[in-house]
Formats: structure tokens, C-alpha cells, sequence
């Protein structure tokens, strides 16, 4: 006989005797074709529907997707199960590997047998799809590319799921500790080993400011984030999004392949039944297991404890790396009494979590107390409280430089100094003590093109200090203030507050770029001196739409509204005027005008934990101070500086209805105020 | 023929085969015998090309076994629990065999199933522990192969049977040189189907003879001498083992019935019998001389 006549007929009795699973992946295959014909069937029927909105919906039916890349994820695990199965039985194990093959064969005609099981059906599915997309008259060139396309894409997701499963099921002796092995396979990259250092970092290191670690890497380590990334993306359609990804599942394939070969050769078929079938790794995968486990252990027990007192990090390190040992060792013996087996390397296995620990915990790499050499940076981002990364929607924050981040890096030595003691106040300090502390994240754009971002805790003074350095700068204004470099036209509404009003600015395309432009010019000549002294009277509130295309920060936002703020001062002269002559807002530029009835002052007793209050009546002392007090409706954002926080005021505007707002003003103000009455 | 070089092979901590050295010959019926936990099984399944010797080399034909298809093309192993596809007959296991062996004889199968009363069309899962342990029997004669490795195959098979298998495998081996090798912890099943036993214990081999020359060389004497004659048996005879109730002696002897005959007829006994040892008696004779108490290693 022939070599390949014996392969055809060994194909075929591996084929015969694999029957069930082989039923299962067909009737999988059947359930999407049925589904399609559902979709196909449910476009077309839409009464008054358009030829082209059908075409491309029906067009993106034929692209790669999720569900299916799910079902070519589940063929891939029940067919590598139902192949290797046999080599965790020991009668079955007897008969195959007494028979005269060779084993490299014998695997071989087992990848290939699957490969054909899942393709055949595949193929099937897609001619039926584009039969039943000519049927209805949608079927084009792109239908056409778009399925070939997902031929590839669901093979290559297939292929990588199904030899990480087969190499789970070789390197065990049990199934169900080689879907175990699956798991682990699957998970320990993106999710054990890509949550390590955030979750490290967060406990240990004050300045951490909670910037993702990029999860390309660790992604690119699962054959399940592998098809996450492919199918879930947008447009992964498009062949040149992907090139790299499918590079990537190229090589995990090609490598996958080498190792499974090798390791069927060396696999010794005494190990069916027992847990691990390469005893020489236990040690390895046991302490890669036992580390981590342990640091999560130690972490979690942490923020469980709802305490700031660290040694319960100790203490789950010590608890979770017996019992991640012991539960490991119990898996590889099958045996409870395993749990206490090769103490000593559950004690060095422990002894390394702790090194781990403490290497952040000592903050051995200086995180904390990092600050760049002025000749290695490029610029400085200062990202002021409140405007965060998901609000700002302007183009690329490029910092200060020059002289303005010389200064900021000189007043960052003294935050670095003394953020420790910041923190504590910050944190622990009590409403009182804490007044004025806000946390600034500055982000340090090096010469070689990387960036290194902390986050500090910093006291008034600080804050003051710094923004006197950048605050005056166009480069830290259009870092902090979207309007500046954002595409306008995703702007979608625009209300103005001002004493006591709220309302939507009624105006065109033009008029608001108008405004904007004025606005924008005013405010950049605005200075930090002002920006302490004075009172914002009004705000204007910009609601927009995020653009993946435009935006560089959050892609992941495109379609969603925001609304940011932006402070109008009584400086700004020309935007007050032509608010007034050119959109015709009866506009009140202080609080003097209105009328105030009395105040009801209140603070929180930390000491008493109750509210206690008093009230003003005295319309002359009111009058007295009208001026001075700001609209609390206004979000001052980043200008908190200015005002006293210390109390609460509630401003009653009208006697008649008692209707009252909230008020703010500054720390002058606030110590005559409290001079009219006693809290109670 | 079947050479097995200084074999080991441990299982972890458990050493189950310590430098075996066997030489089993071409169209001889070889009988392996021991204990549980002998090393009979690991032996025969690295011999299958199943197990890889940790150390030393087993070569049949000259040629080593493991992960070698033209050398496992010679061999077929029938295992103590021998697999069968779930909802498979014996014919569809015939046909997945004949894929393997290119030489499956599938008349002398369905002669074979006749004979021994099966139903070839009968799920094997309906079949009884017995009657899968014929039909495996009948696969591994159908494949045509030189060398037949049987474990435990033969343990629970009616004397009937196995003398039947017996007649065929004397059959098989004069007609196409088949060289069946039997593992067994039951030395009555052995005796009656091989001419070459090895006994193995603690993974290594006590003794390895022909069957013949272990029954023919070795008898018991039982005689009597008249009343103050002593006569030095020692001297005389090569006595594996002597014992004396009274004027009865009864020993065993390393010497054949000739030769012993003509030496009792000189010393003039009042009475003497020459008896031929059943299988067992040898090993407890043989494996006493070694050191080794038999019954504590076959019982």
C-alpha cells in the first residue's frame, strides 16, 4: 500500500471513529447558516428599505465578526479535546501508540483531519451565503472579498485556539486539567502578567496616576485576546488594520506547531491518567503560578481590609502562597495531602512575592522621586484637576517648554519633595487641614520620544508656584482648554450661565465660531494675577461629539457627548459685548444687581460629623458684599484658588418664593460673613 | 528474536524495570511470569514500542522499536484492558486494524470468529470480558505479525481455551515463525501455552529457561533405604532440595531419569520413585536456590 493511499485511509478512520464531535461542529456551522438566511431575510423584508442600505448591510454580514469568531474559538477547543483526548487514557494511549505509525504522523493526520473537520464546513457556510446573497440580488466583488477575507481571519483564529489546546492537553494527563491548562494558556498574558505592575504600582507608589500599561504585548500572548483584537476592532475587515496581527497569530501558529510536534515526540505515554505529563516543568509552572497569585493574594486582602495599614499585604502574600501551592501541588498529585508537599519551594516561591513587593514597596526604582534631567526632557503637560485626558478633546497636549518648563521643573523638585507629606495631608488630613490640597498629574515628554506621567498632591502654595509658571503660556492654555485646537464643528450645543440664568445660546454656524474666536482671544491674554483675584461671572458650557478620526485621546469615546466649561471674567470686555449686542443676552455681570434677601450660611463639623448653620438678614451687610460673591452655579473649573470653600452659602433670591442659590466668594468675604453670626 | 539490553525504566521515584537482560528466541512461546508490580507489563510495553526504555536498548530483528513503524508492523499488543471504539463490532475493528497491518487476513478473521463462537456484527461493548479478550486474541493473530505481545490475555480464559489457543498459536508458529510473548502472574495458565518461561520480580529476571529442559533435568525422588545404611545422597546426586520424615527421603534433583535411575540402582534403596515436577515445583526448587522464597513472589 502506498503511502498515501494508507494516509486517506487513516484520515478516514480518524474521521469515523470522532463522529459526535464532528456532528457537533457541522450542526454549529448549520445554526449560523440558519441565522444568516434570518438576517439576509429580516433586511430585505423592511418595507420601503433602500437597495443601498440593504447592499451594505448585508455587505457587512460577509465581514469577520465576533459570534462567528466565537464559534471558530469553540470548534477549535472541542476538536483538539476530542483529538488528544486519548493521551489521558491508558488503555487508549496502549492501542494508538502500539500501532505501527509513526507519532509524528500520527499528529500530523490528527492537525490536519481537524483543519479539514472545521474548513470544509466553512467553506460550505460561505458559499451558501454568497447563493443566498445572489438570491436576493446583493451579492458584489466586496461580498466576495469580504468573505474570503473572513475565511482567513476565522482559520488563523482557529488554528492558534486549537494548537494552544492541544499543547494544553499534551503537557497534562487529565482532561480536565488540561482545559485548566487552556485557561491558563489563555489568561495568564493579558490578564495574570498584564495586571501585575498596575496593580503593584497602584498600592505602592503615591504618584502612580493610573496610565494604562500598554496591553499589545500581553494581548498578543492568548489565542483569545488574539481574536478579540481581531474581531472586535473596527473595520477588522481591513486588511492592512490587521497585517500585524495576523503577522502575530502567524508566528504563534508556526511556533505552536514546532512545539507541539516536539513535545508529542517526548511525551511519555505512562503519563495518561496523571496531572502534568512533563514532571521536569511542574516546578517552573508552579512557581509562575504561586508568585502572582500570591502578590494578588496580599493585594486583595489590602483593599479588603479598607485599611491604609500595609502589612495585610503580609499577610495575603503568606496565605495565598501556601494555599496557590498547596492547591497546585494537591492538582499534581491528585491528592489533598499534596498541600503540604515541597515546602521548600513553596517558602521560596513565597520569599520571591516578597521580593516583588518589596522591591515596590521600598520603591527601589525611585518612582517616586523621579524627576527628569532638564537636558532629557522635551516638555512638560500639566494636567490640572478636573480637565482630564476624557474630557479634552483639542489636538495632541504638547506641553511647555522653554523657560516656562525650566521654571515648572524647578517647582516640581519641591513638589517631588514634598508630595510624601502632600499625600498624607491629602488623604488623611480631614476636611479642614486638606482645604486647598489638589492632585495635579504632570506628564514628562522626554527627548527620546517617550513619556513618563506622576501624579502629585500639591498644597496652595505649590499650585500657585507652578501655574505662575505655565499659566501665562499660549502652550499650557491649549494643553488644558480643548476650544484651542478642537474641530468645532463636532460642537453640538452651547448654553451660557451667568447670575441667575441658565440658557442656550440661539445662534449660527458663524456667530458661534464668532464667539469662540473672540473668547478664545481674550482668554489667552488672561493671566494667572487675574485668574486669583477675580471671580468668573458667567460660563459658557460647550456640548460636543468625540471623533475617533480627530481625536487622539479617546478613540473609544467617538459618538458620545460631553460638555465642557469655560469661565467668563469680567475682564473679557468683548465677549460680553457681543453676547449682549450680537446674541442679545440680557447678561448679568455680577451678582450686584440681583437681589438678595438673606444668606443661610452652613459647614460641615468634622469633629461633631453634623452640618451647623446661621443666617443673615442684614440687607445693608448683603448689599455690602453682593459683589463679592460669585454665581454657585458656575463650575469654576481649576480656579478653586480663589474662593473660600470653607462654608457653604445659599443666597435667597426671592422673599416671595423662597427660591434659593448656591454662592460662592473669597476667603476676605467669608471671615466677615462668619463674623455675622454664630454656627450652631 | 527479541533482545532486550540492560533495560530500566522508572516511573518517577518507582523503579518498575532495573537493567533487564532477556534474549527471547524466534517461534518459541514465551512466558513471562511474576507478581503484580513485577515489571512484566512495562516490559512488554516497551517491547510494543509503547514505553521508552529510560536506559538500554530493546531491538527486534536486530532493529530498535521505539517510534519505528516498520518494526511495529512486525508486533502486535494486546493489553490487559484492550481498547475497543465505543459502538465498534469486531469487524469495524478489523477493518480500522487492517488500515494499520497491511497484511490483516480478514477470511482467516471471520474463520477465526466462527470457531470461536462470535458474533462479528455484535457491538464489542455487549461482549463479555472474556469473549473481548478472544476476539482481541483473534485481531492480533489476523494482523500477521512475527511477534504477538499478550498481557495478562490469557488470565481468565476456561483450560479449553487457552489449550486451543495453544494448538492455534503451534500452528501459527510453524507456518509464518510467529513468536507470541505472555505475560502472566498465574504460572498455571503459563504452563499450559509456553515452551520459554522468564520470571521476573522487583523489575528484574530471576530466572529465564526452556520449559523442557526445567522439566526434564529436574525430578523428584522419593525412596527408602533399609534400616542403618547410610548412604551420602550428596555425594551422588546434584540435590536442589532434600527432606526426611522417618526413612522416607524426598528430594529434588537436577538430573535426569535415566541417570538417576541408574544411580538408585546401585545404591540398592529398599524402595524409590522417580516423579516428574509439576511447573510450579520447579520455580519454588529453581527460585530457593537463588535465595528467593517462590511462594512469597508468585502467591
Amino acid at each position: 500500500m502506498t503511502s498515501k493511499l494508507l494516509s486517506i485511509n487513516l484520515r478516514r478512520e480518524n474521521i469515523k471513529h470522532r463522529l459526535g464531535m464532528i456532528l457537533i461542529t457541522f450542526f454549529l456551522f448549520f445554526l449560523s447558516m440558519i441565522a444568516f438566511l434570518m438576517d439576509v431575510q429580516n433586511t430585505c423584508g423592511v418595507k420601503g428599505s433602500k437597495f443601498e442600505d440593504n447592499l451594505e448591510k448585508i455587505t457587512a454580514m460577509s465581514q469577520p465578526n465576533m459570534s462567528f469568531g466565537m464559534l471558530a474559538v469553540g470548534a477549535a477547543v472541542l476538536l483538539a479535546i476530542s483529538s488528544f483526548r486519548y493521551l489521558h487514557s491508558k488503555t487508549e494511549i496502549d492501542f494508538y501508540h502500539s500501532l505501527p505509525v509513526r507519532r509524528r504522523r500520527h499528529l500530523y493526520l490528527m492537525l490536519t483531519n481537524d483543519l479539514v473537520l472545521f474548513t470544509v464546513p466553512l467553506i460550505l457556510v460561505s458559499v451558501f451565503r454568497c447563493i443566498v446573497t445572489a438570491a436576493v440580488g446583493y451579492f458584489g466583488r466586496e461580498f466576495l472579498v469580504n468573505s474570503l477575507w473572513s475565511l482567513v481571519c476565522y482559520t488563523a483564529v482557529f488554528a492558534v485556539t486549537y494548537l494552544t489546546m492541544s499543547l494544553a492537553m499534551l503537557m497534562t494527563g487529565n482532561i480536565f486539567i488540561g482545559i485548566l491548562g487552556f485557561c491558563v494558556f489563555c489568561s495568564y498574558s493579558p490578564i495574570v502578567l498584564y495586571y501585575l505592575y498596575p496593580s503593584l504600582a497602584s498600592t505602592f507608589f503615591v504618584t502612580y496616576s493610573g496610565e494604562a500599561v500598554h496591553s499589545g504585548p500581553f494581548d498578543y500572548f492568548s489565542p483569545l485576546s488574539l481574536a478579540e483584537m481581531l474581531f472586535s476592532a473596527d473595520k477588522a475587515w481591513r486588511w492592512k488594520e490587521h497585517i500585524v496581527l495576523l503577522g502575530v497569530i502567524a508566528l504563534w501558529i508556526v511556533f505552536l506547531l514546532l512545539l507541539n510536534f516536539f513535545l508529542f515526540e517526548k511525551r511519555a505515554s505512562e503519563m495518561a491518567g496523571k496531572a502534568m505529563a512533563f514532571p521536569g516543568l511542574n516546578a517552573l509552572i508552579r512557581f509562575l503560578l504561586v508568585v502572582p497569585a500570591a502578590i494578588y493574594a496580599g493585594l486583595c486582602l489590602y483593599a479588603v481590609s479598607f485599611t491604609s495599614f500595609k502589612p495585610w499585604i503580609i499577610a495575603g502574600i503568606i496565605i495565598g502562597g501556601f494555599l496557590a501551592h498547596g492547591v497546585i501541588e494537591c492538582i499534581y498529585r491528585f491528592d489533598v495531602r499534596g498541600l503540604w508537599s515541597n515546602k521548600r519551594q513553596m517558602l521560596a516561591s513565597i520569599a520571591i512575592s516578597f521580593a516583588v513587593v518589596g522591591f515596590f514597596w521600598g520603591d527601589i526604582s525611585g518612582y517616586d522621586k523621579y524627576l527628569p534631567q532638564e537636558e532629557a526632557l522635551d516638555s512638560i503637560v500639566v494636567d490640572a484637576p478636573n480637565v482630564t485626558e476624557g474630557g479634552f478633546w483639542g489636538k495632541e497636549r504638547k506641553g511647555v517648554t522653554g523657560d516656562a518648563m525650566k521654571g515648572s521643573l524647578a517647582v516640581l523638585e519641591k513638589i517631588v519633595r514634598e508630595n510624601d507629606k502632600n499625600v498624607d495631608i491629602y488623604n488623611n488630613g480631614g476636611i479642614e487641614k486638606s482645604r486647598g490640597f489638589s492632585s495635579y498629574v504632570i506628564r514628562y515628554k522626554l527627548g527620546n520620544g517617550k513619556e513618563v506621567k506622576r501624579q502629585y498632591v500639591l498644597s496652595a502654595e505649590l499650585r500657585d508656584e507652578l501655574l505662575e509658571q505655565v499659566f501665562d503660556t499660549m502652550e499650557y492654555k491649549k494643553d488644558t482648554y480643548s476650544l484651542y485646537t478642537a474641530d468645532w464643528s463636532l460642537v453640538s450645543e452651547v448654553q451660557i450661565i451667568y447670575p441667575t440664568h441658565t440658557e442656550t445660546l440661539d445662534m449660527t454656524k458663524e456667530q458661534r465660531s464668532e464667539l469662540f474666536r473672540i473668547y478664545l482671544e481674550e482668554y489667552s491674554g488672561l493671566d494667572y494675577k487675574t485668574v486669583r483675584n477675580t471671580f468668573p461671572f458667567g460660563q459658557l458650557m460647550i456640548t460636543h461629539v468625540f471623533d475617533a478620526e480627530q481625536n487622539s485621546y479617546y478613540s473609544g469615546f467617538a459618538g458620545m457627548e460631553e460638555t465642557e466649561t469655560y469661565c467668563i471674567y469680567p475682564s473679557f470686555k468683548k465677549t460680553i459685548k457681543y453676547l449682549k449686542e450680537e446674541l442679545k443676552i440680557d447678561l448679568h455681570t455680577s451678582m450686584k444687581d440681583i437681589s438678595i434677601t438673606h444668606l443661610e450660611v452652613s459647614r460641615y463639623n468634622d469633629e461633631a460629623d453634623e452640618t451647623e448653620s446661621f443666617d443673615i438678614y442684614d440687607e445693608k451687610f448683603i448689599n455690602s458684599i453682593k459683589g463679592k460673591l460669585c454665581y454657585g452655579e458656575l463650575w469654576v473649573n481649576g480656579m478653586e484658588q480663589v474662593i473660600d470653600t470653607s462654608v457653604d452659602i445659599t443666597a435667597t433670591i426671592s422673599a416671595d418664593t423662597g427660591e434659593g442659590i448656591p454662592v460662592y466668594t473669597d476667603f476676605e468675604t467669608v471671615e466677615l460673613i462668619k463674623k455675622q453670626g454664630t454656627f450652631e | 528474536m527479541i533482545e532486550i539490553k540492560q533495560v530500566s525504566k522508572s516511573f518517577e521515584k518507582i523503579e518498575a524495570v532495573k537493567d533487564i537482560d532477556l534474549k527471547i528466541r524466534s517461534q518459541y512461546i514465551f512466558g513471562m511470569l511474576g507478581t503484580n508490580g513485577a515489571g512484566k507489563s512495562t516490559l512488554l510495553r516497551m517491547m510494543a514500542g509503547i514505553l521508552r526504555p529510560k536506559q538500554g536498548e530493546i531491538l527486534i530483528d536486530g532493529q530498535h522499536v521505539w517510534d519505528n513503524p516498520e518494526v511495529k508492523k512486525r508486533c502486535f499488543y494486546i493489553s490487559d484492558d484492550q481498547f475497543f471504539f465505543p459502538n465498534a463490532t469486531a469487524k469495524d475493528m478489523a477493518t480500522f486494524y487492517g488500515r494499520y497491518y497491511q497484511k490483516f487476513d480478514y477470511s482467516r478473521f471471520d474463520e477465526l470468529l466462527n470457531k470461536f463462537g462470535l458474533d462479528g456484527t455484535r457491538k464489542i461493548q455487549t461482549y463479555s470480558k472474556g469473549m473481548k479478550k478472544q476476539l482481541s486474541i483473534i485481531i492480533g493473530l489476523c494482523a500477521n505479525v512475527s511477534y504477538l505481545f499478550c498481557d495478562e490475555t490469557f488470565d481468565g480464559l476456561d483450560p479449553v481455551m487457552r489449550q486451543g489457543i495453544k494448538s492455534i498459536f503451534a500452528k501459527e508458529i510453524d507456518e509464518r515463525e510467529l513468536t507470541p510473548v505472555i505475560a502472566s502472574h498465574n504460572l498455571r495458565e503459563l504452563e499450559d501455552i509456553c515452551d520459554h518461561i522468564g520470571l521476573l520480580h522487583k523489575g528484574g529476571v530471576l530466572l529465564s529457561k526452556e520449559l523442557t529442559d526445567l522439566k526434564c533435568n529436574m525430578h523428584k525422588i522419593q525412596c527408602v533405604f533399609p534400616e542403618g545404611v547410610q548412604v551420602s545422597l550428596y555425594k551422588r546426586f546434584h540435590i536442589l532440595q532434600l527432606k526426611q520424615k522417618g526413612r522416607l527421603i524426598s528430594m529434588t534433583v537436577r538430573e535426569s531419569e535415566a541417570d538417576i535411575a541408574a544411580k538408585m540402582e546401585q545404591l540398592n534403596p529398599v524402595y524409590y520413585e522417580i516423579l516428574p515436577l509439576s511447573l510450579e515445583e520447579i520455580f519454588i526448587s529453581e527460585t530457593e536456590v537463588v535465595g528467593y522464597d517462590i511462594k512469597t513472589l508468585i502467591y
